[in-house]
C-alpha cells in the first residue's frame, strides 16, 4: 500500500517532531485573543464577583460525611474555583481542537505519526490546563486561604484536566457552537449544582459526573487538613478514562491510511 | 410628494419591513442546531436546575420564595430564554453587519432595516418565551397561579437579552466568541438574579434577569402580576434598547469591515 | 523516499536511476511516459456519503472510478461542480477511506487541498518549520525548501505574516508549498491556482514542468477548460466514473502554449487572454 510519506527519515527524531508540534500549538493559543481574555477575566468575574457579593454568614457543609461550617465568602471562593477552571480548561480544549482539526489530518499525512500527534496535543492540553489552573488559583488565593494549599492546587488542576480532555472530545464530535454551549453549561451544572457540598440530598448518580472526585478532593483540601486520598485516586482514574476515550475519538478523526 | 405617492411609498416600506423581518426570522429557524436548542434547552435547563436545587436543604441561607425545586425550575426557564434570545440577538447583529449594508444599497432604508432586525428579536423572543412557558407549565409540580405573568416575565427576559446580544454582537461580531461571552453573562446574571444567594437586593436589581425572574416567581407562587418589577424590567429594555439601536446604526453605517 | 535539499540532476531515487540505466530519459516523451511506473493507481473506487439525518438522501459520489498517474506525467481531473473530484483526490491521498476499491501508491505523496488546511495563527515561516519537521526534513532542508518556494511563487515578503492575515492568493501559495516542500513522488493538487495572479499562474506551470521533468507524477483538479492542453492525460469525472482522454502528444511544449494561440489536439484555442481571464477568476 502506501510507501509512506516523509518522516521515516532517521534524521529527525519523534521527540523533535512532537516538540515542534507542541511549540507551534502554544504559539497558536497565545495568539487567540478570546482564550487569553477568558484566562484573564473569567476567574475574576466568576470567583471575584461571587465573593464580593455574597454576605458573610456561616454555612453548614457536609464534607465526607462530617459536618463543619465555613464563612460564606470563603465557601464561594473555594467553590467557584473549580467552576472557573473547568470552564477555562474546557474552552481551551475546545479551541485547541477546532483551530487545528483540518490541518491535523494534513500533518498526519505529512508524516507525523498518530502517536506523535496525540502526545503533542495532550502535552499542549496539559500546558493549557496548568495556565488555566494558575489563573484561577491566583484569584482564589487572593480571596481566601485553603487549609491545604498544595492539595487544593492539585485538585484544581485535576478538575481542569478532566474538563480539558472533555473539551477536546466535544470539539471533535460537535460543531463549534454546540460545543461552546456544552462546555459552558456542563461545568456550571456539574460542579456548581451537583457537586455542591451544601447539598444534603444528592442523588447517587451525581458521583458519576466528571467533576465529582476532583471537586470532593478540592473541598476537603479547602476546609480541612485531611487529604482525600480516595477522591484523588478517583479523580486521576477519571482523567485516564476520559483521556482514553478522547484519544480514541482523536485517532479516528485524524486518521490517515 | 402627493398623497398617493406617499401612500405607495409607505406600502412599499411596510412590504420591505415585513420581507426583512420574515427573511431574518426564517433564516434563524432554518438552522437545525437552533431549532434543537430552542426545543431542548428550556426543558433541559428547567429539569436540571430543578433537580440540582432540589437536593439542597430548605435552608434560611437561601433567600428564595417558594420551594427550592420550584425556584430551580423558574431559574432554569429564565436562563434558557435569556441565553437563546441573547444568541439570537448576537447572530442578528453579525449578519446585519455583512448583509444589511448590501440591503441598504438595494433600496432598504436604514430605519426599515433596523426595524426589521429588532422586530425579529421581538418575534423570536416571543417564540422562545412561549416554548419556555409551556415547558415550565408542563414540568412544574405545582400549578401556575398566573400563566400570563409567567409568559410576560419570560418575554421580557428574552427581549432584554436579545438586546444585550445585539450589543455583544456589535463589539464582538464572531459567532463563537460572542456566544461564549453571552452565555457566561447570562449564566452568572441568572445565578445572581435567582435570589438563591443572600445578595443585597440593591445590587441584584441591576442584574438584567432579576426583574423577569421576580415577575415569573410571583406569577407562579403568588399568582400575582408584579407590576413594579415589570416596570423595572421595561426600564432595562429601554436602556439596552437605546444602546443596541446606537450600536446597530454605527455598525451598519461602517459596514462589515472587520 | 525524500531526497536531500533540492534535487539536482545527479540526485535520483533507486527507481529513477533504474529507469535511466534502462535507457529511458527524463525528458517528457511519449515512450518514457508509456513505460514509466505508475505513482498511483486506483481501481474500482466507490464512495457514498451517508447522512445521519433520517430523511436526508445519501449521496453516491464515486461509483467504480479508476485512475492512474505515472511518473513524469501531468494528469488533469475535470468535472462539473460537486461531481466528486475533491473526494476522489482525498481518497488518492489517503486522507479519506473509500467504501470499496484499491489505491496503490509507490512513493511519497504531497497533497494540496482545495481549502488551505493550515494553522491560522502560525506565520509562513512557522508553517514551513512545522510541516517540514513532520516530513522529516532537517532544518537546512526546510530552509532550502522555503527559500525556493517563497521565491518561485513570489511570497517571500510575507514570511513573518500569520496565515490568517494573508490574502487568499498568498494563503494558497503557502498551501501549495506545504504540499511539495518535501519533493514527493506524487503531487495531488486540488484547484491549486485559486486566487493566483497571472505571474504566479505562469510560475505554477513552470514549476509543474520542472517537477514533471524530475519524474514527479502530478494530478491536478481543474475546471479551466482552456488549460486542457497543458495536461498529458485528462480524466473527466461524470456520474461517479472517470473517462480517460490522452491530450498531450508529440511536441507538447508548454512554452508555445503560453506565447501564442495554438490549436491543441482537442481543437480548443488556448489564447493568452482566455487563460489569463480563467486563471484570475478561478474559484
Amino acid at each position: 500500500m502506501a510507501a509512506g510519506v516523509g518522516g521515516s527519515g532517521g534524521r529527525v527524531t519523534a521527540a523533535e517532531r512532537v516538540a515542534t508540534a507542541v511549540a507551534m500549538g502554544l504559539r497558536e493559543l497565545r495568539r487567540t485573543p478570546v482564550v487569553l481574555a477568558l484566562l484573564v477575566f473569567l476567574p475574576v468575574y466568576i470567583i471575584g464577583a461571587f465573593v464580593w457579593l455574597v454576605g458573610d454568614e456561616s454555612v453548614p457543609l457536609t464534607i465526607d460525611g462530617a459536618e463543619t461550617t465555613a464563612g460564606m465568602s470563603a465557601f464561594a471562593a473555594a467553590f467557584m474555583t473549580p467552576v472557573a477552571v473547568a470552564i477555562l480548561a474546557g474552552i481551551v480544549g475546545l479551541f485547541l481542537m477546532h483551530s487545528s482539526r483540518a490541518a491535523d489530518g494534513r500533518l498526519r499525512l505529512a508524516g507525523l505519526s498518530a502517536t506523535e500527534l496525540v502526545v503533542a496535543r495532550v502535552g499542549l492540553l496539559a500546558v493549557g490546563t496548568v495556565v488555566a489552573t494558575g489563573a484561577s488559583l491566583a484569584v482564589a488565593l487572593a480571596a481566601f486561604s485553603p487549609e491545604s494549599v498544595g492539595a487544593f492546587a492539585a485538585a484544581t488542576f485535576l478538575v481542569g484536566l478532566t474538563y480539558g480532555v472533555l473539551g477536546v472530545t466535544v470539539g471533535l464530535v460537535l460543531d463549534r457552537l454546540a460545543g461552546v454551549y456544552v462546555m459552558l453549561f456542563a461545568p456550571m451544572v456539574d460542579v456548581l449544582m451537583f457537586q455542591n457540598p451544601l447539598a444534603t440530598d444528592s442523588p447517587a448518580w451525581t458521583a458519576l459526573l466528571p467533576g465529582h472526585f476532583a471537586t470532593d478532593a478540592l473541598v476537603v483540601a479547602a476546609f480541612t487538613t485531611d487529604l482525600a486520598v480516595g477522591d484523588f485516586l478517583g479523580a486521576v482514574a477519571y482523567v485516564l478514562v476520559v483521556l482514553a476515550v478522547g484519544v480514541g475519538v482523536f485517532y479516528r478523526a485524524t486518521a490517515v491510511e | 410628494m402627493t398623497g398617493e405617492a406617499r401612500t405607495a411609498g409607505l406600502n412599499a416600506a411596510v412590504r420591505r419591513a415585513v420581507a426583512g423581518t420574515a427573511a431574518s426570522t426564517r433564516s434563524f429557524f432554518r438552522e437545525p442546531l437552533t431549532i434543537a436548542l430552542l426545543l431542548a434547552l428550556p426543558a433541559v435547563s428547567i429539569e436540571i436546575y430543578g433537580a440540582s436545587l432540589g437536593q439542597f436543604p430548605e435552608l434560611g441561607v437561601f433567600a428564595s420564595v417558594g420551594s427550592l425545586e420550584t425556584t430551580g425550575r423558574i431559574t432554569g426557564a429564565v436562563f434558557a430564554t435569556g441565553a437563546l434570545a441573547g444568541v439570537l440577538g448576537l447572530f442578528q447583529m453579525i449578519s446585519a453587519r455583512d448583509a444589511d449594508r448590501r440591503l441598504a444599497l438595494c433600496g432598504f432604508r436604514g430605519v426599515e432595516l433596523l426595524g426589521a432586525r429588532f422586530a425579529t428579536v421581538l418575534v423570536v423572543s416571543g417564540a422562545i418565551a412561549a416554548v419556555s412557558t409551556a415547558t415550565l407549565a408542563g414540568l412544574l409540580t405545582t400549578s401556575i397561579g398566573a400563566p400570563l405573568g409567567v409568559f410576560l416575565g419570560l418575554v421580557l427576559a428574552g427581549v432584554i437579552y436579545g438586546l444585550i446580544g445585539v450589543l455583544v454582537g456589535s463589539v464582538l461580531p464572531r459567532e463563537l466568541e460572542g456566544s461564549l461571552v453571552l452565555v457566561i453573562l447570562a449564566d452568572m446574571d441568572n445565578v445572581f438574579a435567582s435570589g438563591l444567594f443572600a445578595i443585597d437586593e440593591s445590587v441584584t436589581r441591576f442584574a438584567p434577569l432579576s426583574q423577569p425572574h421576580e415577575l415569573v416567581t410571583r406569577a407562579v407562587v403568588d399568582g400575582t402580576l408584579a407590576v413594579d418589577h415589570a416596570v423595572a424590567a421595561l426600564g432595562h429594555v429601554a436602556v439596552f434598547g437605546v444602546a443596541a439601536v446606537a450600536a446597530y446604526t454605527y455598525q451598519v453605517e461602517r459596514g462589515g469591515d472587520d | 523516499m525524500s531526497t536531500n535539499g533540492r534535487p539536482s540532476e545527479g540526485d535520483a531515487t533507486d527507481e529513477r536511476s533504474a529507469n535511466e540505466r534502462d535507457g529511458r530519459s527524463n525528458e517528457s516523451s511519449d515512450d518514457s511516459r508509456v513505460d514509466a511506473e505508475a505513482v498511483v493507481e486506483a481501481r474500482g473506487i466507490e464512495k457514498t456519503y451517508d447522512s445521519w439525518l433520517p430523511f436526508a438522501r445519501s449521496v453516491e459520489v464515486l461509483d467504480g472510478a479508476a485512475l492512474e498517474v505515472r511518473r513524469g506525467e501531468v494528469v488533469g481531473i475535470m468535472g462539473a461542480n460537486g461531481s466528486g473530484k475533491s473526494t476522489l483526490m482525498e481518497i488518492l491521498a489517503g486522507i479519506l477511506d473509500a467504501d470499496a476499491g484499491t489505491v496503490e501508491r509507490a512513493g511519497t505523496v504531497g497533497w494540496c487541498p482545495q481549502e488551505p488546511r493550515l494553522y491560522d495563527r502560525l506565520t509562513v515561516d512557522e508553517t514551513f518549520r512545522l510541516f517540514g519537521r513532520a516530513y522529516g526534513m532537517t532544518d537546512d532542508e526546510i530552509d532550502d525548501a522555503r527559500e525556493w518556494l517563497t521565491d518561485v511563487l513570489d511570497f517571500e515578503r510575507f514570511r513573518d505574516r500569520q496565515v490568517r492575515h494573508l490574502s487568499g492568493g498568498n494563503r494558497q501559495k503557502l498551501n501549495l508549498s506545504v504540499a511539495l516542500m518535501h519533493e514527493p513522488d506524487l503531487l495531488l493538487l486540488d484547484e491549486p491556482y485559486t486566487g493566483f495572479d497571472w505571474e504566479t499562474f505562469l510560475a505554477f506551470w513552470d514549476l509543474t514542468e520542472e517537477l514533471r521533468d524530475r519524474g514527479v507524477g502530478v494530478a491536478v483538479i481543474s475546471h479551466i477548460i482552456n488549460e486542457r492542453d497543458r495536461f498529458d492525460v485528462v480524466y473527466e469525472l461524470h456520474e461517479g466514473h472517470l473517462h480517460r482522454e490522452t491530450v498531450g502528444g508529440e511536441g507538447h511544449d508548454d512554452r508555445d502554449a503560453d506565447a501564442s494561440a495554438q490549436p491543441s489536439d482537442t481543437g480548443v484555442q488556448s489564447s493568452d487572454t482566455d487563460a489569463r481571464a480563467a486563471g484570475v477568476t478561478g474559484e
